[in-house]
């Protein structure tokens, strides 16, 4: 009997596999006429419903200006970052792809030789001009450009959030708060009589305490360097007063009560309490329209608080990118799309919001209505200059050259343009990432800093602090005599 | 079969590869096949553990740079806190695991309802479909501090709740205990199985000879699916110094005040990595790994076949 | 008396094992039923507050999608599990025989696979420039077809086998295929339903495989479609301050009691698919002497 199953299995299972190599679902691509060519476009975003109707309308526009044919591919944000690394390793050829600080690392696959050196099409590029100096710097790497910014909001404002309507309620005069510190009268209002609200968020906040003074050096987070230093010295963190007075204040405030008891476990999921309104008052950012979109993203009025000057740190604009593939076969033309991107604001904001009445309702001229649900939802950002970019309903026309102005008008890192070869110290940076992350807590307020410095100290110089201060100075010194 | 044949020589050499191991070949060739293909021709990725990879040269173009990629872990200072973490709740929890499991098969053996069976045992593998990270958001609904099912059940009871996630010292037994949870139903299954291919004439015999039910047990159905039990824990033994990324670290989630327990290899160069991460050192730990566990595997196997042929690999 | 005493303390023993495998699926589908806001106030609980069907009717708005994975899935986990178990028994039933000359070195072969692997990047190079499985259903079939765990497990299986019954066959003339298909395999039914329910529970349970080689939205298994969810949600969740602000609203993350449905939808079959091979986990049959 069994004989009888195996047999019919073996025979359904041959059979079977005649027949599916047929429903591979590669899509066979038709459309190589000689006049077009195809630029393969990666990007992480969540499968599009609309993507090919989209798609197809731009190519339309794109294949007649420069007879160029997108082909866009999505791949979901959890999984962008392994995925292209497996696309880089195995040298699978394609033309564009976002890159940033925050996934498919920009730096590491640059300097691993993944992108391809842009120079020669920037000197004679349009683009040159369109996106201010300042931003490039942050795409030269050993002296070569490896992408193109595309133009955003460059600086950073760090500031206090919170509900308008509790604002409102105990009259809390925003003007008066120019620290973060500031705010504890208010804390303890909250933790007195609002019990659906954890007075304060910690998570994040640690950044901007100092940050009027000192300035960060990306990836190196156990040090500072104060920005009215033009020598760019740089300082370990725990040699800093603020720092440990900061670390002070959190432990009070942890044990006055307005930081939660669970912080510790309850901190991989902030972001997500922050916009369920599970803080009253917790950190982040502000910028022309950041209240229109908090109304959206929070679903009430937020008030903002700002606690510092805007500023515009190290490699800020590696924030997006996007970059070409050392091994694209038509990097020509994929330089052409990146510009056409960056210029034309008809196709930019087709590749941005989709196609009207289908996705967005237009408002006027350049204003319109995103539809919810709609099968095409996008970000701006992450194709070109976004300064393009149509307006949403809700947000100020005058946003974009508020914040181009600000962009440049805001005080820049003395740093800027400066980029650390980590590799002599690669296994002492790491080690010293890790003591760091042992030492999280210590922004929570869970225990006592006092007793734990010198022992961060210690764990620090055993895992080689030293080297790595004595490397660094070194190439940020070389780095500013180069620049004289 | 084979003393009859061998009695010439030449017969010997003639029929060294008989008809019968013809057919043996031909029976084990399409896996061996797969494997060949599948596992072995990519094995030539292990150089990337000695080589500083570069996308624009590949795997065979990128250069030598001999042990270097060992040299973060090895020179760490928390490398003997994470292998020591790694070694014993492994251990830990292969103990408990297979204790548990061949109890569970035991008692399950002596059900006699078929319908109770398959409940159980349906019930028992549930936890094998839950992923770490939804496991992980059910224990912290049950240890949160603030609002968790225990603490809430503790304060009922006016009795202060636990800081779960400071607790470094707690740790080992809670893993244990989601370990246990997570995969002991299946393994009892496993084992279950091999009760199951034992010959009811040995309990008959055995019934006869008067033997109570824990007689029975001890020294048939531990006896005969010994074997089985060995040749699982050499296996897992081989494995000893690979952590099951998902348990420690979403369990914990990622809190660093339980890293002096809970913090084993993978978490530990997944964590440094993050930022300076490059294929070649997370190569080299994987190497390291591998490597350490066959050597492990070689001695269980090489100690095993000393009690108990049938139950060594090789 | 005294055995059903021993009966019933043998029955609590196995219960209070369930219980919590219990509660944490009860946890699961608890939450699928609740209302969102619910759950983000008061966290878990093991009864929903109030009933609320909206996850599955979100799931199930989207229903193409989800049934085309039930095909995918079911599919490759029946056939491949078949393969699978086919050619591991071949190879595991070789392996046991003693006569075997090759026995030691294969199963060397085999065992070393289980420790040393070239890794993700070279695996990836070889599926999808080389032999070009990509985006294919066979890299779903092929993926972990032959697991050198199960081989050993099955091995083991096998030989514990009375010899006797393959020796009678041998002198009565039958081949090594005979035996393996007429003799060993039936006796061994417990062994081979085990290793086909690890085999199929593993292939039901992977994403991984989908996520690496996959990107046809037709070709895509339920597990994949839940785990890139979490995958999401988790990405957002960690707070990386460095993501630029509104990103939220370009990641749809279906809410937390979504996410729970689609565990439970995603699971549901295997569970009730088990009871199924309980069939085969009969106490051997002993069968007295060959033909």
């Amino acid at each position: 009997m069994k004989r009888n199953y195996l047999k019919m299995g073996l025979a359904f299972l041959l059979a079977a596999c005649l027949f599916l190599p047929g429903c591979t679902g590669k899509d066979v691509k038709t459309d190589s006429a000689k006049s077009s060519v195809v630029i393969k476009w990666y990007f992480p975003a969540s499968t599009q419903a609309d993507l090919k109707t989209v798609q197809n309308a731009i190519n339309e526009k794109l294949v007649k200006k420069i007879g160029v044919k997108l082909d866009m591919q999505t791949v979901d944000f959890g999984s962008y970052d392994e995925k292209m690394n497996m696309i880089k390793a195995s040298g699978e050829k394609y033309d564009l792809c976002y890159t940033s600080s925050w996934t498919n690392n920009f730096i590491n696959s640059a300097l691993t030789g993944a992108f391809l050196p842009l120079d020669d099409y920037y000197e004679k590029s349009v683009l040159k001009d369109e996106i201010p100096d300042f931003v490039w710097d942050d795409t030269v790497l050993n002296g070569k450009i490896y992408a193109v910014p595309n133009y955003q909001v460059e600086y950073y404002q760090a500031c206090l959030m919170l509900p308008q309507k509790l604002a409102d309620k105990y009259n809390l005069d925003t003007s008066k708060i120019k620290n973060k510190t500031d705010i504890e009268p208010f804390l303890e209002q909250i933790k007195n009589n609002e019990p659906d609200f954890f007075p304060y968020n910690p998570v994040d906040g640690g950044n901007s305490i100092n940050a009027r003074e000192y300035d960060t050096i990306t990836g190196l987070n156990a040090y500072r360097v104060a920005k009215s230093d033009p020598a760019c010295k740089v300082i370990c963190y725990l040699d800093i007063p603020s720092v440990l007075q900061h670390y002070n204040k959190m432990r009070e405030w942890y044990q006055k009560g307005y930081i939660r008891k669970d912080i510790v476990s309850a901190a991989a999921s902030s972001r997500a309490d922050n916009q369920s309104l599970k803080y009253a008052v917790w950190s982040g950012s502000m910028k022309p329209g950041s209240k229109a979109e908090n109304k959206i993203t929070f679903g009430e009025d937020i008030c903002e608080i700002p606690v510092n000057e805007p500023f515009i740190s190290m490699q800020a604009a590696q924030a997006t990118l996007t970059a070409i593939s050392l091994n694209s076969d038509n990097p020509d033309k994929a330089w052409e799309t990146i510009e056409v991107m960056n210029t034309d604001k008809e196709i930019y904001n087709m590749i941005a919001f989709g196609l009207e009445g289908k996705h967005y309702t237009r408002i006027s001229d350049d204003t319109i209505l995103p539809k919810a649900n709609s099968g095409y939802t996008l970000p701006a950002w992450m194709f070109g200059n976004q300064f393009n970019a149509y307006y949403q309903e809700g947000q100020d026309t005058a946003i974009w050259q508020e914040t181009d102005k600000i962009n440049r008008e805001a005080a820049r890192s003395n740093l800027r343009g400066f980029n650390f070869d980590f590799a002599p110290v690669k296994n002492e940076l790491a080690s010293i990432s890790a003591v760091l992350g042992e030492y999280k807590w210590l922004d929570y307020g869970t225990a006592e800093p006092a007793s734990v410095v010198d022992e961060i100290k210690t764990k620090l110089k055993t895992a080689g602090l030293d080297k790595v201060t004595v490397e660094l100075q070194n190439q940020i010194d070389k780095w500013l005599a180069s620049k004289k | 079969m084979l003393e009859v044949k061998s009695k010439t020589q030449i017969k010997v050499k003639k029929q060294w590869f008989d008809k019968d191991n013809r057919q043996l070949t031909l029976l084990s060739a399409p896996a061996i096949l797969y494997l060949i293909i599948f596992a072995y021709l990519p094995m030539f990725g292990l150089v990337l553990a000695f080589k500083n990879y570069r996308y624009d040269l590949g795997i065979l173009g990128s250069e030598w740079v001999g042990f270097k990629n060992f040299t973060f872990f090895f020179t760490s200072q928390d490398a003997w806190r994470v292998t020591r973490n790694t070694l014993g709740l492994n251990a830990l929890f292969i103990i408990t695991g297979t204790a548990f499991s061949t109890t569970l098969a035991l008692l399950m053996f002596e059900v006699k309802k078929r319908f109770c069976i398959k409940a159980y045992q349906t019930i028992l593998i549930m936890p094998n479909f839950i992923s770490w990270v939804v496991a992980g958001y059910m224990l912290y609904a049950f240890l949160n501090p603030q609002i968790g099912f225990i603490n809430k059940t503790l304060e009922m009871y006016s009795k202060e709740g636990v800081m779960w996630y400071s607790n470094a010292k707690l740790w080992p037994v809670i893993l244990t205990y989601c370990n246990i949870w997570k995969n002991c139903g299946l393994s009892s299954i496993i084992y279950y199985g091999a009760l199951m291919a034992i010959d009811n004439e040995l309990f008959e015999a055995a019934e006869l000879d008067g033997a109570n039910k824990l007689q029975k047990m001890w020294h048939i159905s531990i006896a005969e699916i010994a074997p089985v039990i060995l040749t699982m824990t050499i296996l897992s033994l081989g494995n000893i110094f690979r952590a099951d990324f998902g348990l420690f670290y979403q369990l914990t989630r990622d809190s660093s005040t339980l890293y002096e327990t809970t913090d084993v290899i993978d978490t530990y160069i997944f964590r440094a990595l993050k930022t300076y991460g490059d294929i070649g050192t997370s190569s080299a730990i994987g190497f390291f790994q591998s490597v350490v566990g066959f050597i492990v595997i070689l001695c269980a196997n090489g100690i095993v076949r000393k009690l108990n042929k049938n139950a060594a690999l090789f | 008396m005294r055995r059903n005493k021993e009966s019933w303390l043998i029955h609590l023993i196995i219960i209070l094992f369930c219980i919590p495998c219990v509660a944490a699926f009860l946890i699961v589908v608890s939450v699928s039923l609740s209302k969102e806001k619910e759950i983000l106030k008061n966290g878990y609980s093991f009864l929903p507050r109030n009933l609320d069907f909206t996850s599955y009717r979100y799931v199930f708005e989207n229903s193409g999608q989800i049934i085309r994975s039930y095909f995918v899935t079911g599919l490759s986990t029946l056939m491949g599990t078949m393969l699978s178990v086919l050619l591991m028994a071949m190879l595991a039933y070789s392996l046991s025989r003693q006569n075997f000359k090759l026995r030691t070195p294969l199963s060397f072969m085999v065992f070393f696979t289980m420790l040393f692997s070239g890794g993700l990047v070279p695996s990836y190079i070889l599926v999808t420039q080389y032999l070009h499985l990509a985006d294919t259903f066979l890299i779903l079939l092929l993926s972990g077809l032959i697991n050198a765990w199960h081989v050993i497990l099955l091995k083991t299986f096998f030989k514990s086998i009375e010899s006797a019954l393959i020796e009678s066959a041998k002198i009565d003339g039958a081949s090594e295929y005979r035996i393996l298909f007429e003799i060993v395999m039936p006796v061994a039914r417990p062994a081979i339903a085990t290793i086909a329910l690890l085999g199929s529970l593993a292939r039901w349970n992977d994403w991984f495989t989908c996520m690496l080689y996959i990107r046809n939205e037709h070709l895509l298994t339920l597990q994949y479609l839940l785990q890139r969810i979490m995958l999401n949600a988790e990405m957002l969740k960690s707070g990386m301050i460095n993501i630029p602000a509104g990103l939220e609203k370009a990641i749809k993350v279906p809410e937390e009691t979504v996410r729970m449905a689609m565990v439970v939808i995603a699971t549901g079959p295997m569970l009730f698919v088990f009871p199924f091979f309980q069939k085969y986990f009969v106490k051997g049959i002993m069968v007295g002497s060959v033909k």
